[in-house]
């Protein structure tokens, strides 16, 4: 890896977790324990307290919401 | 650029991470996707351009959401945690001691105070007061405020507010004492004999009370002498 792909890519870092942070609580809280390693869906709805499809479209929705930040993001850079 | 048509569901299929080009059973919609990528060389670009973004914003999940905690965190949470201990207790054992202190000089005073309380809810002062509640009212003071030479025969209402309120505003503290209570002038005499009497019956009885509670001497009264009565037999009364 060369140093501009780790600019990059720590570049590419801080906006994901800029872009974390603008998401709602409650899709930020569930996205981030899906990309705990080793826990599942039901352990997630049960430490949050909801049902399973709940959590399921919560990720959805946080994923989706998340790429469309991310590609404005890299839009921007390509038009740089 | 991909097909605008198709344009949602391209995203939709990188965020869920469906493999569309397996046999796997798919709906109507995704069956004409795959159908359409199989003939779109930018809609197919545009499928994997997303599907490398959401890969590469996994990989910074994961990376966000395993960090590691560094070492001297624990340790620097720790000592934050103990000083809190330690400051804690002093802060409460202040205002403690302020509570315990205040609620003694309360304990002191309230007897004292439940008693004043008690002789003023007793005395009929403030009844004996009541005649003069009808002089403040405006239809006796805004003839001359509002209408001075007397013209008209209708009462007038009060011009100005502060004219009104004035007046009341001096009897506003003995009005928070005692409720208003509005009578007519021939019973305004009456009542006022009549607490006069009440005032006087209980303080009165406030006097006895006081000399009740203090400790008297039991009356000492000395024996009574009897001298013997000279009675006389009637027999010898009839002779005589």
């Amino acid at each position: 890896m060369s140093a501009e792909d780790v600019a990059a890519s720590n570049q590419f870092q801080a906006h994901l977790d800029r872009a974390l942070e603008e998401l709602p609580e409650k899709l930020r809280l569930v996205l981030l324990l899906s990309a705990m390693d080793g826990c599942t869906m039901e352990e997630i709805a049960a430490t949050v307290g909801v049902p399973l499809g709940t959590v399921k479209s919560r990720i959805f929705v946080a994923r989706k919401k998340l790429a469309e930040k991310l590609r404005c993001h890299a839009n921007t850079i390509k038009m740089r | 650029m991909p097909c605008e048509h198709y344009k949602n569901a391209l995203i939709d299929a990188a965020v869920t991470g469906r493999d569309l080009t397996g046999a796997a059973a798919l709906t109507a919609e995704l069956r004409d996707l795959r159908a359409h990528l199989a003939e779109c060389v930018a809609c197919r670009a545009a499928l994997a351009e997303e599907q490398s973004l959401l890969a590469a914003m996994d990989s910074g999940l994961r990376v966000a959401a395993n960090a590691e905690v560094p070492p001297s965190l624990l340790p620097r949470v720790r000592a934050s945690l103990d000083e809190a201990a330690t400051a804690r207790p002093r802060w409460s054992s202040q205002w403690l001691a302020l509570a315990v202190a205040s609620t003694a000089v309360a304990m002191l005073f309230l007897p004292v105070k439940f008693r004043r309380n008690n002789a003023d809810a007793l005395s009929i002062n403030s009844v004996s007061n009541l005649p003069t509640v009808p002089e403040v009212t405006p239809t006796t003071q805004t003839p001359s405020l509002s209408n001075p030479g007397g013209r008209g025969k209708l009462p007038q209402k009060p011009l100005a507010s502060t004219a009104r309120n004035a007046p009341l505003r001096d009897e506003s503290a003995s009005r928070r004492r005692s409720p208003e209570i509005l009578v007519s002038r021939d019973q305004e005499a009456f009542l006022a004999s009549y607490a006069k009497q009440w005032s006087s019956r209980v303080r009165a009885f406030l006097v006895s009370s006081e000399l009740v509670e203090a400790k008297l001497e039991p009356l000492r009264v000395p024996l009574i002498q009897i001298a013997n009565l000279d009675v006389k037999p009637l027999a010898e009364e009839g002779s005589q």
